[in-house]
């Protein structure tokens, strides 16, 4: 299941059962340099919030 | 007329004298005879906003009473914006409180340029006094990593891809007591650590004369020199779970963390800075946990509680209460946790950091402590550190500490 990361200062802009289209912005990346899109159309599963990064990272079902 | 001009001259440079005599004298008449702060101890909620507050003080103690930061005699706003977001992170609103400048997110005591900034901690350690970092985070996260490091990236704990890590620095900076959790970022990976150099950093840490603790039962049992404590291998655990209650499990609490580092810093004469933090209010906040923000908050306060006594005991203790900015975007409405049926419920509207002001509480010497009141910037609060420290005994405005010599 393809997992994207995103920086957790601005949060995220999904939530788990969100549908998602590929290109989809789902936030901030880790440098501040630009968006997080999706990678696939699909179902957000999860998104756990990682201390040791200090960044959401978002899993996405996959879905034709 | 030569005479003329030599008798005028030396009326002159007599006159020049006695005016700069006079004006040391009087300065010197100004100055007390020590600075007004012995110590200064600044605890930080990690995203604690005034929502966490308000919902900590009504689900523990209810509408009317007050949280131990509420009780401080002075108190303010402040504002949190980095140098390039209007909504902050720890590593570059960490490194305002910690230098009194402004850095672009994710930064830690440098600027954008590479400029190395000095911290409020290394000042403290060049004018004689004893420094501690206690966190409920990795010792070497961004708040604390803030007070004792300058890395471009804070990620950079463990290991760096050029310079030296937050970790190494940290150990080597001269800070006396060091307390909270991210044992791996001290250890090589051969030892189920981080550290890609494969140095040691614990067995260095006993060639600097620390004492070494793992546990809560051994750190209480230290009571003079140095203390290096890493109770976990990461972050520590949350209130929630109930391995951090100072009773159950072996990581200490806040609060003994708290006690500890106190009682041993306070034992140099020249006094002490000491930086606190709440690490995991924002780890609650981002996942909108309510109730684990609420836990933290009052875990937090119950810290800031040891230090009010403290300070209470010891006048010259300048005491500040503030975050570094707030998280999850709380709200109050009567729904959420503790609404539908309760009086209360706390919602969030938000994953992340957010942009509002947070709160300052202090106590202290009035002529320093009377400065936290108001709106001011979390740049300010840096400055002010930093001109209680030097031996000024009054601050004009905080803006203009920019021009005072730090040296």
């Amino acid at each position: 299941m393809p997992a994207v990361r995103v920086e957790a200062s601005r949060g995220t802009s999904v939530k788990v059962g969100d549908l998602v289209k590929r290109g989809q912005k789902l936030g901030i990346a880790l440098d501040f340099r630009g968006s997080v899109t999706s990678p696939v159309d699909g179902v957000v599963r999860s998104v756990d919030f990682d201390s040791e990064t200090h960044s959401f990272v978002i899993k996405i079902e996959e879905q034709h | 007329m030569r005479r003329v001009r030599r008798i005028f001259i030396k009326t002159a440079v007599v006159a020049v004298a006695i005016c700069l005599v006079a004006t040391s004298l009087i300065v010197q008449a100004a100055l007390p005879s020590a600075p007004p702060v012995r110590n200064i101890i600044l605890m930080i909620g990690d995203g604690m906003g005034v929502a966490a507050i308000r919902a900590t003080q009504l689900d523990t103690k209810g509408p009317d009473a007050r949280l131990s930061m509420e009780t401080l005699p002075y108190s303010g706003l402040v504002t949190t914006h980095s140098l390039n977001s209007s909504i902050t992170d720890s590593a570059a609103a960490g490194t305002a409180l910690a230098t009194g400048y402004k850095t672009n997110n994710r930064m830690i005591s440098m600027l954008p340029d590479g400029t190395i900034l000095r911290t409020v901690l290394e000042y403290a350690e060049s004018k004689g006094k004893s420094t501690g970092l206690v966190v409920t985070s990795r010792i070497t996260d961004a708040t604390p990593a803030a007070f004792a490091s300058h890395v471009m990236n804070r990620e950079w704990e463990g290991k760096a891809p050029y310079g030296k890590d937050i970790a190494l620095q940290m150990l080597y900076a001269g800070v006396e007591v060091l307390l909270g959790g991210g044992r791996m970022e001290f250890l090589p990976t051969a030892l189920g650590g981080v550290r890609i150099d494969e140095r040691n950093l614990i067995s260095e840490a006993f060639a600097l004369h620390y004492t070494y603790v793992e546990t809560r039962d051994d750190m209480l049992a230290v009571h003079q020199g140095n203390l290096l404590g890493l109770f976990t291998k990461s972050r520590m655990d949350t209130v929630q779970s109930g391995l951090r209650d100072g009773v159950h499990g072996t990581e200490p609490s806040l609060v003994q963390m708290t006690s500890k580092a106190i009682e041993l810093l306070d034992q140099d004469p020249e006094g002490f800075f000491l930086m606190v933090e709440g690490s995991l209010i924002d780890l609650e906040a981002h996942d909108n946990d309510a109730e684990g923000v609420i836990a933290e908050t009052a875990d937090f306060d119950a810290a800031v509680g040891v230090a009010i006594a403290f300070a209470s005991r010891h006048p010259s203790t300048l005491l500040i209460v503030t975050a570094d900015h707030e998280t999850g975007g709380m709200a109050i409405n009567g729904l959420g946790y503790g609404g539908e049926g309760s009086r209360y419920g706390f919602v969030f509207t938000s994953t992340g950091h957010t942009g509002t002001m947070v709160a300052v509480f202090a106590s202290g010497p009035p002529v320093v402590a009377g400065h936290f009141t108001g709106v001011m910037d979390n740049t300010d609060i840096g400055r002010i550190m930093f001109a209680a420290i030097c031996r000024f005994p009054s601050i004009d405005h905080p803006r203009r500490l920019q021009f005072l010599d730090f040296s």
